[in-house]
């Protein structure tokens, strides 16, 4: 069961994607990252509440209005992450997809027609709706999604993101490809996209370097969302521990982690 | 507070009505720009509809006339106009002051009064927005620029100007009343390109466009009406922007021309206002 408060949480992470921010990861590529900077990277992405969420059951995913990349591209970035999660990642359509991902020429202004509004907004109030809305038209670099989560085990039930097409319509780019990654990542660990490094997937346009494959710390942050399986049973500070100490281990088997 | 402050602003200006085209004190000259270059600049501004969209007038009701509703003399004989101003940002709020001062004092001669959309009569609305179709989705603006269209058109058609460089919409009317209404709602950032079209280009061709029904035109450079992509925008209305309005503004006998003689009697007044070096 989804609850109202739980989605709408989740609406606001709709990620305001314009403004750079001054946050720099302080390690540069290739330098084994310390247990500080890992709780630092942590704390970025989850803030204080550190509600873990992550799918139990299979992704079926879809991909609608992509013309940046190819169909190839685009199935090679979920299969990268598909190597990356014990849920199996596959491509679907109609009813079995429980994350489905539509760019579009205005995101805003799509989220406010009777194709997508119900959708996105699910009892939320006009005015809140609205507001959140306005904070992602101005520049039109953003995207909006919505996750259905279980109130009983927190899992992920099904992701939804209306994403948009253009970016280098108006001044700031995010490579196309890059742009996928953090998408996926985003609706793979429901983080909030709000207080990023710049080194992450997870970063802001403008002047951000197409990605190949997925940075260290990200790797290792979706490696543990998807390692342990009873978030909900945790407190927020052991929450927080548990992540860093698996993100910790797993960046020293790669050579990576202090 | 920003809609407030902006309106007290504007009052400060409104009801200036004082005729500024004293020609005792203008030095005459050639027109700077050749008679064929001009008339091909009005014929771009003011398309000749009915020849556009293939209509003839004998076909639509009266009220429907493009002279009265596509023509550029929509608001003349107006010595007071009401307007609106939805979307300006507080930075915004002393350019625009400027700029209308500008316009209605300097150039047109008549007075502009700021109003309360939901209590006084209006002729005029302007829309600044950062995201138009967005914003045309509110109720705020939707109740105004759906007019009778259906949702599902008025969808389509914000759907739809996503795609061309501007996105831009000019509902004009005449109200059961017979009063005229003109309301246009714009984007701030025009351009395709990397560049803003700062706030002012934006500001003064939204202006020129609600009270002529002018469309863009880079025949004659630099004017307000340029595209943002293509020219070099002025800092002010340009030469031939004030002979155009003044022009169009300080005669009232342009109604019942059809377009060809009313084209004719608008490049010879324009010819002759540019002469006058103002």
């Amino acid at each position: 069961m989804k609850s109202f408060s739980t989605l709408f949480h989740s609406f606001l992470i709709a990620a305001v994607m314009v403004v750079a921010l001054s946050f720099t990861v302080p390690v540069q590529a290739g330098e084994p990252y310390s247990r500080n900077q890992v709780l630092a990277y942590i704390d970025q992405t989850y803030g204080q509440d550190m509600r873990v969420r992550r799918y139990r059951g299979d992704v079926v995913w879809s991909v609608a209005g992509n013309e940046d990349l190819s169909g190839d591209e685009i199935r090679a970035v979920f299969d990268a992450f598909d190597k990356l999660t014990p849920v199996s990642l596959r491509s679907g359509d109609g009813e079995n997809v429980n994350l489905a991902i539509e760019y579009v020429n205005n995101v805003a202004f799509e989220a406010m027609t009777p194709r997508y509004r119900p959708k996105l907004q699910n009892g939320a109030a006009d005015d809140a709706y609205i507001k959140t809305l306005s904070q992602v038209a101005e520049k039109r670099k953003n995207l909006v999604s919505i996750i259905e989560a279980s109130d009983t085990d927190q899992s992920i039930l099904s992701g939804f993101v209306l994403a948009e097409k253009h970016w280098a319509k108006r001044g700031t780019y995010m490579p196309p490809r890059r742009y996928l990654m953090k998408i996926v990542f985003l609706m793979l660990t429901d983080t909030k996209g709000e207080h990023l490094p710049q080194g992450s997937v997870q970063a802001r346009a403008p002047d951000l370097a197409e990605l190949t494959k997925l940075p260290a710390m990200d790797t290792a942050l979706i490696h543990a969302v998807y390692t342990y399986d009873n978030w909900n049973q945790l407190t927020p500070a052991q929450a927080r521990e548990q992540m860093a100490r698996t993100m910790m281990s797993d960046l020293q088997k790669n050579g990576r982690g202090e | 507070m920003g809609r407030l402050f902006f309106k007290r602003l504007v009052k400060t200006c409104a009801l200036i009505a004082v005729l500024t085209t004293t020609t005792t004190q203008t030095a005459w000259a050639e027109s700077p720009y050749p008679r064929e270059q001009v008339e091909r600049h009005l014929r771009a501004m003011f398309t000749d509809l009915d020849s556009f969209i293939g209509l003839s007038e004998k076909n639509l009701p009266p009220k429907y006339f493009s002279h009265d509703l596509a023509g550029f003399d929509f608001f003349v004989g107006k010595k007071k106009i009401q307007a609106y101003f939805f979307g300006i940002k507080k930075e915004e709020i002393e350019p625009g002051r400027a700029i209308l001062e500008n316009l209605f004092s300097d150039i047109l001669g008549i007075s502009l009064s700021v109003v309360d959309p939901y209590k006084e009569k209006f002729d005029l609305i302007v829309y600044l927005s950062d995201n138009l179709p967005f914003d045309a989705m509110s109720p705020r603006y939707m109740s105004i620029l759906k007019g009778n269209s259906t949702e599902k058109t008025y969808i389509k058609n914000l759907r739809s100007s996503e795609k061309p460089s501007t996105v831009y919409m000019t509902p004009r009317s005449l109200r059961d009343t017979g009063e005229k209404l003109s309301v246009v709602a714009t984007e701030r950032y025009m351009s395709e390109k990397t560049e803003i079209y700062s706030f002012a280009a934006q500001f003064r061709y939204t202006l020129f466009t609600a009270l002529t029904g002018a469309w863009f035109s880079d025949i004659i450079q630099p004017s307000v009406v340029n595209r943002p992509e293509t020219a070099s925008l002025p800092d002010s209305f340009a030469p031939i922007d004030r002979a155009v309005l003044r022009v169009i503004f300080s005669h009232d006998d342009w109604s019942g021309l059809a377009y060809e003689p009313k084209m004719k009697l608008l490049t010879d007044r324009v010819m002759e206002q540019l002469s006058r070096n103002l």
